[in-house]
C-alpha cells in the first residue's frame, strides 16, 4: 500500500463486500429461480470474481507493480479528487469541448445536408472533395489546426467538430435522398408548395437516418476528444491521464480512465433515450403529434 | 471461384501477412527501419525550410495555369468520348482542380500567410523533397507496419472470439458484460496506460490499434452470427450436415457480409487510432511526422502529410470495398 | 359407432391384408413395410412464464417454483403412410399438423408414442426425410442453384462426378435448366421453392415432407406448381408428406387427406380421394370431395 501514498479504503473490507455480494446473489437465486434473470447473474459474477482477482492478487503480493493499482486505491484516489472537485473541473472541461464541438458540427451539418440532398447536382460535385477531406483521421489535423489556431480550447473543438460533421453530413444526405417520392407526390396532390414538403414529408421521414448519422458522429467525436485532450490540451480527462502517466502515478490514471468509461456509458444511455423519443416507427411522441399528414402516411403505409 | 475457397485465400493472405510483418515490429521496433535504409538515417535530417522557398521550385502562376488547362481538358474528353472517361473521375477531378487553383490564389495574392496556409505548389515540393531522402518511405513503412500487424491480429481476434460468443450462451453471459465495459473506452484514452506499460514505439500503439479495430470486427461477427436463421440450420441438417457443417456452411457464410462490413469499420477506426498513438507514442511514422514539423512550424510538411493521409486511407478503403464485391457474389 | 382412430387402424390392417391402396397409380408394396409408422404419438409443451417473460420448453424445468401450463400440441396420433402415396395433412392453423410434419423430419421428438421410419425409430432430421419448408428463403442465398442442389449429396460423401450427373438430372425434373449458375436473389418465389424441391429430390429420400411450401406464392404459380409437383410425383414414384390448410391444395394433391381438428390435434378423419390425375377443379366429383373435406374443417 504504500507506494502509492495514502489509503483509506483498506483492501479488505473491498474483498469483504464482493465475497458478500457473492454469497447473497447465490444463496437469494438458488432460493428464488425466477427472482433473478439468469443474464444479471451471471454479468454480476463475472464482475464480482474479476475485481475479487484483481483486489485478492495485489493485497496477497503475488502481483507487486507501480503499473498497476487495486480498485481500493483507485476508489480512494477518486473519491479524493471528487472532495477536492478535481475531478469535477476536469470532466467538465472535456464535456464542455465536447458539447462545443458536436454542436458546431450538428448546426453546419444538417443543414447542410439538407441543402445538398435537395440539389442533387451541387452534391455529386462536391462529393469527391468531401470525401477526400473526410478521409483524413480529425488527429490527423490536430497538428494542422495547431498552427492554426494555436493551442487551448480551438484546435481541439474544431478537430471535434470535424469529427462529427461527416457522419452527420452524409447520413442526412442520405436520408434526404431516400425519402419516398410517392409521400412528396401526396402531399403535392393536397396543395402543398415546396416548404410544406420538406416540413412534411422530407425532414420527417429522413429524421431516423440522420438520427443514426448523430450517433456514429457522437461516437467519433467522442474518440477524436480523448485523443485531442492527450496531445494537445491543457485541462481536461485526457490531459489528467497523460499527466498523471509522465508523474508515474497510476492510480490517477486509473481513475481518469474509469471516468472516461463510466462517460462513454451514460452519452451511450442519454443517446438511447433521445432517439426512442424521436423515432416515428417506434411511436415516439414529438413528431407525431406535428406532422398530421406523415402519422396518417407511416401508418397506412401509403 | 468458390465462396469457400476465396475466403480461405483471403484468411491465408492475411496470416502470411501477419507472419512476415511480426519479426520486422515487435522485436526491433522502430530502430529497425531506420537501419535497413543504409546505415542509421538521422530523423534530423529533414530538408530545412530554408532548402524551399515558395515560388522557388515550381512557379505558382505555372501551376494555375497548368491545373486549369488540364481540367479544360479534361471537360473536353469527356465530351468527345464519354464512355471512356468515367463521369465521377471528372467531377472529382474538376473540383479539386478548382480548389487547389482558389488555394494557390490566395496564398499567390498574399491574403493569407504562407507559414500559416502553404501553397500546393510548396506542399508538393516539399513531399518531393521527402520522397527523394527517402524520408517519406520511412515512414509510411512504419505507419503501415503497425497498422497492418493491428488489423491482422484484430481479425483473427475478433472473428473467433465472435463467433464463440455468439454459439455458446454461457460464455457470452460471462464474457459480455465485461466486454461492454471496455468497449466505451476510446482507444486513445488508453494512450497513457499503454505508454505506462509498455514504453514507448510499436507495442502500445499496436495495443491501442488493435483495440480500436477489435471491436466493429467482434460486434458485427457477434451480430451476424446471432442472426443466422433457423430455417437454414434446419435445412443443412435435414440434408445430413453435422455440427460442424452447420458452423461452417451455414452460420460462417450467411453472416459474411455482416462480418466482411465489420472489418470495414474496424479498418477505418484503426486508422484513426493509428494516427492518434502516433501523434504521442512513437519515434517514427506518419503521425509522428506531422507533429515533428508542427514542433518546428513546418507547415508544409505538415500539410503533405495530411495528404499522403489521405490518399493512403482512400486506397485502402477502395481495396477492402472491391474485395468485398468480389467475395460476396451474392447480394 | 367406431372412432376415427379405430377406424384408422382397420383402414390400415385393411390395407396391409389387401397389399393396396386405392388411389395410387404406379404402387409397390416394398417388403410389406410401411413407409412412415405413426403410433400413439402425443406432443406437449410447457409454458413457463416469469418477469413477463414466456419460455415454451420441451421438457419440464427440474428446478423451478412455479408450476408450467402444460400446451397439448397432438394427442394419440396413429397413422402409417405407404410407398407412393401422396398424403395430405389438413387443418386448421395451430392444429399440431406442422409439428407433426418436424417430428416426421426429426427435428422434434414426441412426447408419448413413437414413430417410424421403415421400422426403425426416427432419431433426428436425415436427408431420407427429406423436408421442403413453408418459406422460400430456406434456399441457401450464398450459393447458386448448382450448389445448393448438390449440398445433400456432398454431405452425404457422394463424388463430384455423380453429383454433377444426379444434380443435372434434378434440375431438368424441376425444369430450371439455364439457371445452374444463377443465385437466389435473382430468382421468383416460385422458382426458389422449385429449387427447395430439387435440393431435397436429389437425395433420393424415402419420403418427401413438404410444409406448405405454396403458401407465400401467388395464386397462378400455386396451380402451375401444384401440377408440376403431380408430374414429379408421379414420374419418380416419391412417397410425399404434404401440410396445407388449403382445402382446394389437399383435394386436388392428395390421394389421402388426414384431417386434423384443432388444438390439441387429433385425427378426425381419413378422407380417401379415388381421383385420376390430373384432376380437375371444376368436376362435380372434385367438388363434392372439396366440399365433404370444408364441412369436416368447419365443425
Amino acid at each position: 500500500m504504500d507506494i502509492w501514498g495514502r489509503c483509506e479504503i483498506h483492501p479488505l473490507v473491498v474483498i469483504a463486500i464482493i465475497s458478500g455480494v457473492i454469497l447473497t446473489t447465490t444463496l437469494f437465486r438458488n432460493y428464488s429461480e425466477t427472482a433473478i434473470s439468469e443474464k444479471f447473474y451471471n454479468s454480476l459474477m463475472a464482475w464480482s470474481l474479476f475485481i475479487l482477482f484483481w483486489e485478492g492478487t495485489i493485497y496477497l503480493e503475488i502481483i507487486k507493480s507501480m503499473l498497476l493499482a487495486p480498485p481500493s486505491v483507485i476508489l480512494t484516489k477518486a473519491f479524493y479528487f471528487l472532495e477536492k472537485g478535481y475531478l469535477q473541473i476536469n470532466i467538465v472541461s472535456t464535456l464542455r469541448r465536447f458539447v462545443a464541438g458536436f454542436f458546431i458540427a450538428l448546426v453546419l451539418a444538417v443543414p447542410l445536408g439538407i441543402a445538398l440532398g435537395l440539389f442533387r447536382k451541387a452534391y455529386e460535385w462536391i462529393a469527391p472533395l468531401l470525401d477526400f477531406i473526410r478521409m483524413i483521421p480529425p488527429p490527423a489535423i490536430l497538428p494542422f489546426a495547431i498552427i492554426l489556431l494555436g493551442i487551448g480550447e480551438s484546435p481541439a473543438v474544431f478537430v471535434i467538430a470535424l469529427g462529427c460533421f461527416f457522419p452527420v453530413l452524409l447520413n442526412t444526405v442520405q436520408g434526404v435522398r431516400e425519402a419516398e417520392k410517392l409521400h412528396v407526390e401526396v402531399v403535392q396532390t393536397l396543395g402543398g408548395d415546396r416548404m410544406d414538403v420538406l416540413r412534411h414529408v422530407i425532414v420527417p421521414s429522413a429524421l431516423p437516418t440522420i438520427l443514426t448519422g448523430i450517433r456514429i458522429g457522437f461516437g467519433i467525436g467522442w474518440l477524436v476528444l480523448v485523443s485531442a485532450e492527450i496531445v494537445a490540451a491543457d485541462s481536461g480527462l485526457g490531459f489528467m491521464i497523460e499527466g498523471a502517466r509522465n508523474r508515474l502515478e497510476t492510480p490517477t490514471v486509473f481513475v481518469g480512465m474509469m471516468t472516461v468509461c463510466a462517460m462513454g456509458l451514460a452519452m451511450d444511455v442519454f443517446l438511447k433515450k433521445i432517439e426512442g423519443f424521436f423515432i416515428l416507427r417506434r411511436g415516439g411522441g414529438f413528431l407525431q403529434l406535428e406532422s398530421g399528414i406523415t402519422k396518417i402516411n407511416k401508418k397506412n403505409n401509403l | 471461384m468458390e465462396f469457400r475457397k476465396k475466403v480461405f485465400a483471403l484468411a491465408a493472405v492475411m496470416a502470411l501477412g501477419f507472419l512476415l510483418l511480426v519479426p520486422f515490429a515487435v522485436t526491433y521496433g522502430a530502430e529497425q527501419v531506420y537501419d535497413q535504409k543504409g546505415g542509421p538515417v538521422d530523423t534530423w535530417n529533414r530538408p530545412l525550410e530554408k532548402e524551399f522557398k515558395v515560388g522557388e521550385v515550381y512557379d505558382p502562376v505555372h501551376f494555375m495555369i497548368g491545373v486549369a488547362i488540364g481540367v479544360v481538358i479534361l471537360h473536353l474528353l469527356k465530351s468527345k468520348f464519354p464512355k471512356i472517361v468515367p463521369v465521377v473521375l471528372v467531377r472529382a477531378l474538376t473540383s479539386v482542380g478548382v480548389v487547389l487553383i482558389a488555394w494557390e490564389m490566395i496564398v499567390y495574392m498574399q491574403l493569407v500567410r504562407s507559414v500559416l496556409l502553404p501553397p500546393p505548389t510548396t506542399v508538393i515540393a516539399k513531399l518531393q523533397g521527402h520522397w527523394g531522402k527517402d524520408y517519406l518511405q520511412i515512414h509510411i513503412l512504419a505507419s503501415l507496419q503497425r497498422l497492418f500487424i493491428a488489423f491482422f491480429l484484430a481479425v483473427f481476434t475478433g472473428v473467433p472470439l465472435g463467433f464463440i460468443v455468439a454459439n455458446f450462451r454461457r460464455f457470452s453471459d460471462y464474457v459480455d458484460p465485461i466486454l461492454n465495459l471496455i468497449r466505451v473506452i476510446p482507444p486513445p484514452a488508453w494512450l497513457p496506460f499503454a505508454i505506462l506499460w509498455f514504453g514507448i514505439g510499436n507495442p502500445p500503439s499496436i495495443y491501442i490499434i488493435w483495440l480500436g479495430c477489435f471491436f466493429p470486427i467482434f460486434m458485427n461477427t457477434m451480430r451476424g452470427i446471432r442472426n443466422t436463421q433457423q430455417i437454414h440450420i434446419e435445412s443443412v441438417l435435414n440434408l445430413g450436415g453435422k455440427r460442424m457443417d452447420v458452423y461452417g456452411r451455414v452460420m460462417l457464410p450467411s453472416a459474411f457480409p455482416t462480418i466482411f462490413t465489420g472489418v470495414r469499420i474496424g479498418f477505418g477506426i484503426g486508422w484513426v487510432c493509428l494516427i492518434t498513438a502516433e501523434l504521442v507514442a512513437v519515434d517514427a511514422g506518419l503521425g509522428w511526422m506531422i507533429e515533428d514539423a508542427r514542433n518546428l512550424l513546418d507547415t508544409p510538411t505538415v500539410l503533405g502529410g495530411m495528404v499522403v493521409i489521405s490518399m493512403l486511407g482512400i486506397i485502402f478503403d477502395t481495396i477492402l470495398r472491391k474485395s468485398e464485391q468480389a467475395i460476396v457474389r451474392w447480394q | 359407432m367406431k372412432t376415427s382412430i379405430e377406424q384408422n387402424r382397420e383402414v390400415s390392417m385393411m390395407k396391409r391384408n389387401i397389399g393396396q391402396t386405392s388411389g395410387t397409380e404406379n404402387k409397390i408394396i416394398h417388403n410389406g413395410r410401411h413407409v412412415i409408422e405413426i403410433e400413439n404419438v402425443t406432443k406437449s409443451f410447457f409454458v413457463y412464464t416469469s418477469h413477463g417473460e414466456t419460455v415454451i420448453t420441451e421438457k419440464k424445468r427440474f428446478f423451478s417454483r412455479k408450476k408450467p401450463c402444460e400446451l397439448v400440441v397432438l394427442k394419440d396420433v396413429t397413422l402409417s403412410i405407404d410407398h407412393g402415396e401422396f398424403v395430405a395433412f389438413l387443418g386448421p392453423s395451430g392444429c399440431g399438423k406442422s409439428t407433426l410434419l418436424r417430428i416426421l423430419a426429426g427435428f422434434e421428438s414426441p412426447s408419448g408414442g413413437t414413430v417410424k421410419c421403415k421400422d426403425e425409430c426416427i432419431q433426428g432430421p436425415h436427408p431420407q426425410r427429406a423436408m421442403v419448408f413453408q418459406s422460400e428463403r430456406a434456399v441457401f442465398p450464398w450459393l447458386t442453384v448448382e450448389s445448393n442442389i448438390a449440398l445433400g449429396p456432398k454431405l452425404q460423401g457422394m463424388n463430384a462426378e455423380k453429383r454433377k450427373a444426379q444434380v443435372a438430372k434434378t434440375i431438368e425434373l424441376i425444369q430450371l435448366t439455364g439457371f445452374e449458375k444463377s443465385y437466389p436473389k435473382t430468382l421468383s418465389g416460385g422458382m426458389l421453392q422449385r429449387v427447395a424441391v430439387g435440393r431435397a429430390i436429389v437425395n433420393h429420400p424415402e419420403v418427401l415432407l413438404m410444409d406448405e411450401p405454396f403458401g407465400a406464392l401467388d395464386a397462378l404459380t400455386r396451380n402451375s406448381l401444384q401440377d408440376h409437383l403431380i408430374k414429379i410425383w408421379q414420374s419418380i414414384d416419391q412417397t410425399i408428406v404434404f401440410v396445407t390448410h388449403d382445402i382446394e391444395e389437399a383435394a386436388y394433391l392428395a390421394n389421402r387427406v388426414i384431417v386434423f381438428t384443432s388444438r390439441p390435434g387429433q385425427i378426425r378423419e381419413v378422407v380417401t380421394i379415388d381421383l385420376p390425375h390430373p384432376r380437375e377443379r371444376t368436376s362435380p366429383q372434385f367438388i363434392e370431395y372439396r366440399n365433404n373435406l370444408a364441412n369436416l374443417i368447419k365443425h
